[in-house]
Parts: structure tokens; C-alpha cells; sequence
């Protein structure tokens, strides 16, 4: 059965790394938010073949991850667990393109590389996902979402959507524990019991939101919910955001670890 | 596994779409606000909990668009599964911020704005029984799924990054996604008509909901543009998608792919054309057949030193912060 318990503390977890003060943390969360996203961008947009060049987008999880202390085992871990389903996606690339790749006599297998670049790309991309999250935290990264004009709304319905999954888990713990209990050695669980129990976490949860709605109407609630302003544009930002995206582009431009080797030639 | 350009224009479907369920909902109650968050992030719970399917070993779980517009509507349901969907992007991974307009599109659209009203809303149009919930809820669970499942099978192959062949991927989702259709439908009918029975007042009927023919319609449309954006990128893609012999490892890969797709693309583009003194640097090794050998081994050194340096370069970080600490 799931471990709930689990998945709860993982999440919590990554927030809380966003709460400790370092110099990435600190730097404004739309600057972290366009640089997150124009790495993505730039990595997909490479070739399929292409796996050489890839090596140097390693630079930014890795300095990320190096400055806010962020445990590499911790990323690691939750990279490898989504790792199947990446290989399953390109698992049968290299039995399905045959072309060959010809660099002078020697003859590779295109959908070997494919795969490769397949990989390593998910795996950057999915680590740089994981370190936005790792040092700018979900109020942040709403802020930003509002900076940038996504309508209130949906900036609000995303964070009471975090704050009441805590509530709800757990909540939903403790209906799968009595049920584990009462049913031990269960891969999952009965048919029959389907709509009573989650019908019944449903109504749960139904009081549960008025309840919270009241307290919160009680205490100010208006519609709307107000970020605080916080961190600001400075010299940080200034040089953060211009270098990575220069780095990300040249890059891109130039195929690194080929240029270095051009000096031993 | 996608391309940007598909992202990106699902993305842009996505938030197209979103953009309309929010003009419908701003309107609404705002108490409904925490509401949705509370229903939101039971659809996020209810996900954690695996259902044992009958005469199989494994087991599966939801993923709750259709349980959703019915219990908030079709709107604020699919704003819901956006938000569900963007925090299990950002914690999970799952699918990843590259591919989140591509969930949004797949897991919420069909389900709310088209298996929702077309299926579920005809049948039981007539009135709530507990037979016409219960078809309501399968057929349309059903139906969602097998649209949200051929719309992954176009879009990882407009991307082209895999290798699959159309037909044989197209059959293997539409069949996987049957089975988890139909026991998406059983598990929504399962809660629906135990929630309807004990707590009718919560179930999303006709009359808490104004005709709004208007809306769906500004929908449809909304995503018949971004049809057109894709048939536009597909046609890119057609003529433009190499031949894998053309590849070479020297060359600055991935220009041909992406041509005149954004303005960032263009312009970096001719900035790589205008330092194109290194690729052909690169180039004339490879035609060189004698030194060929030589060109990969380079390759392998010149990523190790790369690695190398991004070795160093941790290790410098490391150092400087300790002394700062000191």
C-alpha cells in the first residue's frame, strides 16, 4: 500500500529546504522561476542524438545543489524512482531505429544514443524541477505566479490546494490504516468498500473545508490572499539571472567537451 | 519526450483554456474558493490509495477529472486538476514542467469539457438515479481516458523522440487505458452514488448550474486555434525532421529541427551561424576517415574534462563558502 506517511514528509521536506537561508534561496523567485524554465527549454530543444553536448548542463543542478546544501542523496533518490518510466519511454529505441551513425569508419547505433540523450536530458530537467521547488518553496513560487499576472484565482486555489493536502492525507491515513488493520496482507483495497471509503474521505473533507472556510472568514478571509512582498530585484539577481542564461546559451551553441578536445589536437 | 514546440503549444492550449475557466468561475461564489482547494486536494489524497482490480493482481488509482466536474462543475473542476497537476509537477516530477500543458490538456480537458457535458450531463440529464450516475460516471470515465491516452500517442510523436511506431503504440494506450478507464468509471460511480446518497446537496446538479452554452463554446474555440498552432508545428516538423545518417557528432545538433520556431530560436540561430567557425572547426576532422577514431576518443576526453571541471568548480564553491563561514 502506499506509504502516505511518506510521501507527506518527502513533500514537506523539499519545502522546508526553501526556508533556510543561503545565498540561492534568497534571490528573488521569478529570477529562479525564468532560469528553471529556460534550462528546461534550451535542453529540450536539443537533438536527439545529441549527448555530448549535454555535459556541461550538469553545471547548474550540481552548483544549485552544491551552494543551498541540498543533500545530492535526497535528489538522487527521487530522480531514480521516475528513472523506469523514462526507460521505458525510450527502452525501445534501440531496437526500433536501426539507422547507424557513421563517424568516419566507426559505426554507432542511432537508437542507443537516442536513448542516452534521452536520459540524461529527463534526468537534468526533472533535478532542475526539483530544485526550483528545493530553494524557492510553494509561497514563493505563488508570489511569482502573481508577479507574472496568473489571475488570483488560480494563484489561491493552488495554495490551499498544497495546505489542505496535509490535512487530507492525512485524513486518508488513518482510513487506510483502519482498514489495514482490519485487513492485513491487502495489496490494495476491495471493491466493495470503494465508494463508502473514499465517498466517505469525500465528506470528510466537505465538513472539514466549511470548517476551514468559518475559521477563516472569521479571521479576515476576503477572497483574496495576500503574498508577501518580501525579496526584491538587487545586485544578486542582477548577476544570477545574465549568467546562467548566458551559460545555458552558450551552451548550447557550442558543443563543450569537443571544444576542449580541440586543444589537444 | 516532447519537443518544446509540442509543449509549448499545449502549454499555451492549457493555459488558453484555464484562462476561460477562470473568467466563468471569478464570478462564482468566492466561498466556493476553499471549497475547490478542499476537493482539490482530496482528488490529490484519493489518488494515494491504491484499488485492488478485480481478477488481476495489480492495482491502480485515479486520477479524478471526471469526479471533479461533477462534483464543482466542468470549470472550476478543471482548475482544480490544473492545480493538482502543477503541484505534482513541481514535487513529483510526474511528467515534469515540459509536459505539464500536455497533462492539463490530456487528464483534464477531454475529461471536463468534453466526456463531462456530451456523456455524463445527457444521461443524466433526466433526472439523478442511481443507475444513470453510475453509467454516467463509467461511460464518461471511459471515454476521457481513451481521448486523454490517443492524445499522448500524437503528441509523443509529433515530438519525435521516441521511436515507436504509430500503430502498435496507439493500440497498446488505447488498450491500457481502457482497462484503467473503466476502472477509473467504476471506482467515480463507486463515490459519487455513495456521496449522492448520503449527502446529495454536494453533488453538482442542473439546477446549482446556469446554462452556459457560451462558455463551452469560447472553449472549443479556444482550443481549435491551438489545433491549428500543433498542425503548424506538425508541418514544421514533416519537413524539417532529419534523416538519423545526417546526423554527425561534431555539429552543433538541432538546428535543422527547430527552424523559425520562436524568436529566441531565430536569433540564436544566426548567432550560431555567425560563430560557425567551430562546427566546421569539428567538421572537416570528421570527413578526415584517418582520424576518425581520433574524433571519438576527443569526444569521450573532452566530456570527461567537462565533468572534470564541473568538479572543480563544485569543489571552488565549496571552498569559498567555507571560509565565508569562517
Amino acid at each position: 500500500m502506499t506509504d502516505i506517511a511518506g510521501a507527506l514528509y518527502e513533500i514537506k521536506h523539499l519545502d522546508e529546504l526553501a526556508k533556510r537561508d543561503n545565498t540561492i534561496n534568497n534571490i528573488h523567485p521569478l529570477v529562479k522561476l525564468i532560469v528553471t524554465l529556460s534550462y528546461i527549454g534550451i535542453l529540450a530543444s536539443f537533438d536527439r542524438y545529441e549527448v555530448s553536448a549535454l555535459i556541461p548542463f550538469i553545471m547548474y543542478p550540481a552548483a544549485v545543489m552544491i551552494i543551498c546544501e541540498i543533500p545530492v542523496g535526497k535528489i538522487i533518490k527521487r530522480v531514480l524512482t521516475l528513472e523506469p518510466f523514462i526507460i521505458v519511454a525510450g527502452i525501445l529505441n534501440p531496437i526500433l531505429d536501426k539507422s547507424t551513425i557513421h563517424i568516419g569508419n566507426l559505426t554507432m547505433s542511432g537508437g542507443w544514443l537516442t536513448l542516452f540523450s534521452l536520459i540524461i536530458k529527463s534526468t537534468l530537467m526533472v533535478s532542475a524541477g526539483f530544485l526550483l521547488i528545493a530553494t524557492t518553496g510553494i509561497d514563493d513560487i505563488a508570489g511569482a505566479m502573481s508577479l507574472v499576472k496568473i489571475p488570483s484565482i488560480f494563484v489561491l486555489l493552488f495554495l490551499l490546494t498544497y495546505r489542505y493536502i496535509f490535512v487530507l492525507m492525512d485524513e486518508a491515513e488513518r482510513l487506510l490504516k483502519g482498514y489495514s488493520l482490519r485487513a492485513p496482507g491487502q495489496k490494495g483495497v476491495k471493491m466493495k468498500v470503494w465508494g463508502s471509503m473514499i465517498g466517505q474521505l469525500l465528506i470528510r473533507s466537505f465538513n472539514r473545508a466549511q470548517i476551514i472556510y468559518q475559521s477563516m472568514v472569521l479571521k479576515g478571509y476576503n477572497g483574496r490572499y495576500n503574498v508577501s512582498g518580501g525579496k526584491g530585484f538587487g545586485y544578486a539577481e542582477g548577476i544570477y539571472l545574465p549568467v546562467w542564461v548566458a551559460f545555458f546559451i552558450m551552451s548550447r551553441l557550442i558543443n563543450i567537451p569537443m571544444f576542449i578536445s580541440g586543444f589537444f589536437h | 519526450m516532447l519537443s518544446p514546440t509540442v509543449g509549448g503549444t499545449m502549454i499555451t492550449a492549457a493555459v488558453g483554456t484555464a484562462a476561460v475557466s477562470i473568467k466563468e468561475v471569478r464570478d462564482m461564489d468566492e466561498k466556493k474558493i476553499p471549497l475547490m482547494g478542499v476537493i482539490s486536494a482530496f482528488v490529490f489524497a484519493a489518488q494515494m490509495i491504491n484499488f485492488t482490480i478485480p481478477g488481476t493482481g495489480s492495482s491502480g488509482h485515479l486520477a479524478g477529472a471526471i469526479m471533479l466536474s461533477i462534483l464543482l462543475g466542468p470549470y472550476a473542476g478543471f482548475l482544480s486538476i490544473a492545480a493538482i497537476l502543477l503541484i505534482q509537477a513541481l514535487f513529483f516530477a510526474d511528467g515534469g514542467l515540459l509536459a505539464y500543458g500536455c497533462n492539463v490538456i490530456n487528464m483534464g480537458f477531454f475529461a471536463c469539457f468534453i466526456a463531462y457535458p456530451l456523456i455524463y450531463r445527457t444521461i443524466t440529464k433526466k433526472g439523478m438515479t442511481r443507475t444513470r450516475l453510475m453509467t454516467g460516471s463509467i461511460l464518461s470515465s471511459v471515454a476521457a481516458l481513451q481521448m486523454g491516452a490517443f492524445s499522448v500517442v500524437i503528441q509523443t510523436l509529433l515530438s519525435g523522440k521516441t521511436e515507436l511506431p504509430f500503430a502498435q503504440f496507439a493500440l497498446a494506450m488505447q488498450g491500457i487505458h481502457l482497462a484503467i478507464g473503466a476502472v477509473e468509471g467504476v471506482v467515480t460511480a463507486a463515490v459519487v452514488s455513495f456521496v449522492w446518497k448520503v449527502r446529495p446537496d454536494i453533488i453538482n446538479t442542473e439546477s446549482s448550474e446556469k446554462s452556459k452554452k457560451q462558455g463551452y463554446k469560447s472553449v472549443i474555440v479556444g482550443f481549435l486555434v491551438a489545433a491549428l498552432l500543433l498542425a503548424g508545428g506538425i508541418s514544421l516538423f514533416a519537413s524539417a525532421n532529419p534523416d538519423g545518417l545526417e546526423w554527425s557528432i561534431g555539429k552543433v545538433a538541432g538546428d535543422k529541427e527547430i527552424k523559425g520556431e520562436t524568436r529566441v530560436h531565430k536569433s540564436l540561430e544566426k548567432a550560431q551561424q555567425d560563430i560557425a567557425v567551430l562546427p566546421d572547426y569539428s567538421f572537416k576532422k570528421q570527413e578526415n576517415a584517418g582520424e576518425s577514431m581520433g574524433t571519438v576518443v576527443s569526444g569521450l576526453v573532452g566530456s570527461g574534462i567537462t565533468v572534470g571541471l564541473v568538479l572543480v568548480a563544485g569543489y571552488l564553491i565549496k571552498l569559498i563558502k567555507r571560509k565565508k563561514a569562517k
